[in-house]
């Protein structure tokens, strides 16, 4: 009896403390003016578009698409802007597409209530005898969900060294100096990766597998502060 | 016979000289040539200065200091031709000029007979190539004023440096322009070892060229190559202030080396020995770091008023004027416009800051950038200019309110605040899609009609959410937010390992009360085997009390307890239990016949074993 009852007042203190801090990641963001937003990064990156700028148009694009991935208007204006621009359009495979149904935040939640109900179910099954079969549906949707949230970030890792290129164009070259061989040669809005940084320099991966040092003022990363 | 080294010396000297004594002797004037290939190369790269001598072998040949370039020697040759008895030797000296920057760099000419030397640096493009387009050189800030304190040469003559002032008054903060001369004399001052630079913490100083002017100036007869720098000059805090401005050069000395004893100063030899070709010859000229300073500047500098400060002031001080405009004379709603201020003027630019225009109604605003265009080489004039992208976000006349613009002007004394006049649009509905035509007008004194921009076809802006998220980055990769499934993940196993254990032991707990009872239950039937004479029965539950005690003593399955491991782990002790055991096979298979007082002793061993085990 004492055994159960600690058992509740543990899942319950678990349950309390998960949810209110895994809803705190979206709800108390300390919002300045130096915030995020879907909508103001797709309305900067359109006004960056009508501009003239089809580097940071993309820049925006892609980082409005990370807060809001099924946003229809960002994908339509996305690949308008890189149709304009002459740049092919972004490929993502299967798995990206559809482990990105929601946005980053709310599956981070959903997978840390996930591992709360499959946790709390694992935990019932060893102190109840009854209900089992329940208990055990709900253990593999917890589970389940947790899986959707691992997902995404798997889907979300290449993404965190992601760059565009936001002047007209750049050289790759063979080695981080300016005098060095170039190898290829990077249009505005191209979507690349980054290996590797140096003072100044930094080394992407195009998209067509060609790798080169640019310069580092010549690409924004999608996700800033993540060199 | 040893020689004194010094004599040895001279000896040596003298042989090695002879013939250099002879085309001395013989040598009319020494003209000078240099020749640089190629005129023309790319930042990054260098150019081959060749110096050639010929005639009078005593003047030596030295680089040219000429700020932006650095000259490496890499060759040297030595040339001797005699022509009905007529000696005549030619030098070349072979440098590697590297520039630092670009620009056109004039080498000028050594000797009267020569022809100066100009070298094209040209930048490097992004993509690598060589681009030819050569930026006007803007006008100097400052042409004028007085020079601060007399003109004062270093201990040795060779260099000066000074300052030259528009005022001596000024205010925290403001900026005044500043030329920095520094005066070399040729020949004399083997390299500028670094840019001017401040002593103290008083002042700030703009980054300087490294391309200052060039001019020759006449100082107590002798020529000087002054090199002028433009640039500003900030105070950063009130008082009265010196300033003196440094700078580090490597200066040629004659060697300190002395000259021989008894009386041979001013022998043949001894005259031709300290001639600078000689000299340069056997090392007798020697280079010195120096740092050559200006006479001190002083100033009286005085703290902003704080009565009647404006409070949109950013800490500009100068001379400035305002005007706003529109990027385009129409508009249709949801279409961005630019809105530009720009601030015109003398004074402190980098203090120049406007937040242009916060939140307007019907209208969208968006962070503005600034951008700076100098008028003088030291940045003390020119124009900044600040773009503000507006989007109206309803049909309708529409007004942008003016922007004020405070700063304090340094000659009046007093702090000003300028305001432009608000710009009435006239927006259009978006119903025309992407192709829709602007009909809106602009109607404002100080708008000036540019180029529409297209809507390229896209879709139209959303309203701002008010949800925002302080970092792009998603939460699996940031530790704070990492740390709540992984805490959850522990928690969860911590408690299942606790109600596993707890379960583990209530089964222990279980298996031993079993046991006690079980061992209890084969005593009771023992006792009652022996009352009884039943040998077989006695026995049986003899051996079974005996594997229960033993395996649960060494936590071992009672099938794997053998007669072995007895032997092994009891040893000496074990022998009374295995001959228990043995007549418990004994008794099962031959039916033996028990006698009490074997009984007796049997029991006696198995209940001292129970009590044993039970403690252990």
């Amino acid at each position: 009896m004492r055994a159960r009852i600690f058992l509740h007042g543990a899942i319950l203190a678990m349950l309390g403390l998960g949810t209110g801090i895994a809803s705190a990641a979206n709800t108390a963001e300390p919002f300045a003016s130096s915030g995020y937003s879907a909508s103001s990064l797709y309305d900067q990156a359109n006004s960056d578009a009508r501009g003239g700028k089809p580097g940071l148009a993309v820049l925006n694009y892609e980082r409005a698409r990370l807060l809001a991935p099924r946003d229809a208007d960002i994908v339509a204006n996305l690949s308008a802007v890189r149709n304009l621009s002459g740049l092919p359009p972004s490929g993502e495979s299967w798995f990206a597409r559809h482990a990105k149904f929601a946005t980053a935040n709310t599956l981070f939640r959903l997978g840390c209530l996930g591992i709360l109900i499959a946790g709390a179910s694992e935990l019932a099954r060893r102190i109840y005898s009854a209900h089992r079969l329940g208990l055990r549906i709900a253990g593999l949707a917890g589970l389940a969900l947790a899986l959707a949230a691992l997902c995404n970030a798997v889907a979300l890792w290449p993404e965190m060294s992601e760059a565009v290129v936001i002047v007209p164009t750049t050289a790759a070259r063979l080695a981080p100096a300016k005098l060095a061989e170039p190898v290829t040669s990077l249009r505005e809005g191209e979507l690349v990766s980054i290996d590797a940084e140096r003072p100044g320099f930094a080394l992407v991966r195009a998209a067509n597998g060609l790798t080169g040092w640019v310069s580092r003022d010549d690409v924004a990363r999608v996700v800033p502060g993540t060199g | 016979m040893i020689l004194p080294p010094r004599i040895a010396k001279s000896m040596l000297a003298t042989i090695a000289a002879m013939p250099l004594l002879v085309m001395h002797a013989s040598a009319a004037d020494r003209a000078m040539t240099e020749q640089i290939q190629p005129t023309e190369i790319a930042l990054g790269e260098s150019a081959r200065l060749t110096i050639t001598a010929s005639g009078d072998a005593s003047t030596p040949i030295a680089p040219p200091v000429i700020p932006g370039l650095d000259f490496v020697a890499i060759g040297q040759s030595t040339e001797m031709e005699t022509i009905n008895g007529r000696i005549s030797s030619t030098s070349s000296v072979v440098y590697q000029v590297t520039p630092q920057g670009v620009g056109i760099y004039t080498i000028p000419a050594m000797s009267p007979s020569s022809q100066p030397q100009v070298l094209r640096v040209l930048p490097v493009d992004r993509g690598g190539t060589v681009n030819n387009s050569a930026s006007a050189a803007l006008p100097p800030a400052f042409a004028h004023g007085t020079v601060s304190g007399p003109t004062s040469l270093s201990a040795d003559g060779a260099a000066f440096v000074r300052l030259r002032l528009p005022k001596h008054q000024l205010y925290v903060g403001e900026s005044i322009p500043v030329d920095i001369q520094v005066g070399m004399r040729e020949g004399l001052v083997a390299s500028l070892n670094g840019l001017p630079v401040m002593n103290g913490d008083a002042f700030t100083l703009n980054k300087l060229s490294a391309k200052p002017d060039r001019t020759e100036e006449q100082i107590g007869g002798r020529p000087f190559t002054v090199l002028t720098w433009h640039s500003e000059l900030v105070a950063v805090k009130p008082g009265s202030l010196s300033l003196r401005i440094e700078t580090p050069l490597t200066v040629r000395m004659q060697s300190a080396e002395p000259t021989p004893q008894g009386g041979d100063d001013d022998s043949a030899l001894g005259n031709m020995l300290n001639d600078p070709f000689f000299q340069d010859f056997f090392g007798g000229t020697a280079e010195k770091d120096v740092t050559v300073a200006s006479s001190p500047a002083t100033f009286t500098v005085l703290a902003l008023p704080t009565q009647d400060r404006p409070p949109g002031f950013n800490g500009a001080v100068g001379a400035f004027k305002i005007s706003s405009e529109l990027s385009a004379p129409t508009a249709i709603a949801g279409d961005p416009l630019t809105l530009r201020l720009h601030v015109t003027g003398a004074g402190n630019f980098d203090r120049v800051n406007s937040l242009m225009l916060g939140e307007v109604d019907n209208w969208k605003t968006y962070a503005p950038t600034a951008r700076f265009t100098p008028t003088d080489n030291a940045g003390f004039e020119g124009q900044k200019t600040f773009e503000q992208p507006v989007i109206a976000s309803q049909a309708g006349t529409q007004t942008l309110p003016g922007i004020a613009f405070s700063f304090f002007d340094p000659d009046a004394r007093r702090y000003e605040t300028l305001h432009t006049p608000s710009l009435r649009v006239a927006v259009a509905a978006a119903t025309g899609g992407p192709s829709a035509i602007a009909i809106a007008r602009v109607s404002a004194t100080t708008a000036a009609p540019l180029a529409a921009i297209p809507r390229a076809g896209l879709r139209a802006d959303q309203p701002v959410n008010a949800a925002t998220v302080s970092s792009l980055r998603p939460p699996y990769f940031q530790l704070r937010y990492l740390s709540i499934p992984s805490g959850l993940t522990l928690g969860i196993a911590g408690v299942w390992l606790w109600l596993r254990r707890r379960e583990q032991g209530r089964n222990d707990r279980d298996a031993r009360e079993l046991a006690t009872r079980t061992t209890a239950k084969l005593l009771s039937q023992m006792d009652r085997a022996a009352a009884a004479g039943d040998a077989q029965l006695f026995f049986i539950a003899a051996r079974s009390i005996v594997q229960r005690t033993l395996s649960a003593a060494w936590h071992l399955p009672p099938e794997k307890l053998t007669l072995e491991e007895i032997r092994l782990r009891l040893g000496a002790a074990g022998q009374e239990i295995l001959r228990l055991l043995a007549l418990a096979d004994e008794a099962v298979f031959s039916g033996c016949a028990l006698q009490t007082s074997d009984s007796q002793r049997w029991k006696q061993v198995v209940h001292r074993l129970v009590a044993e085990g039970t403690t252990s």
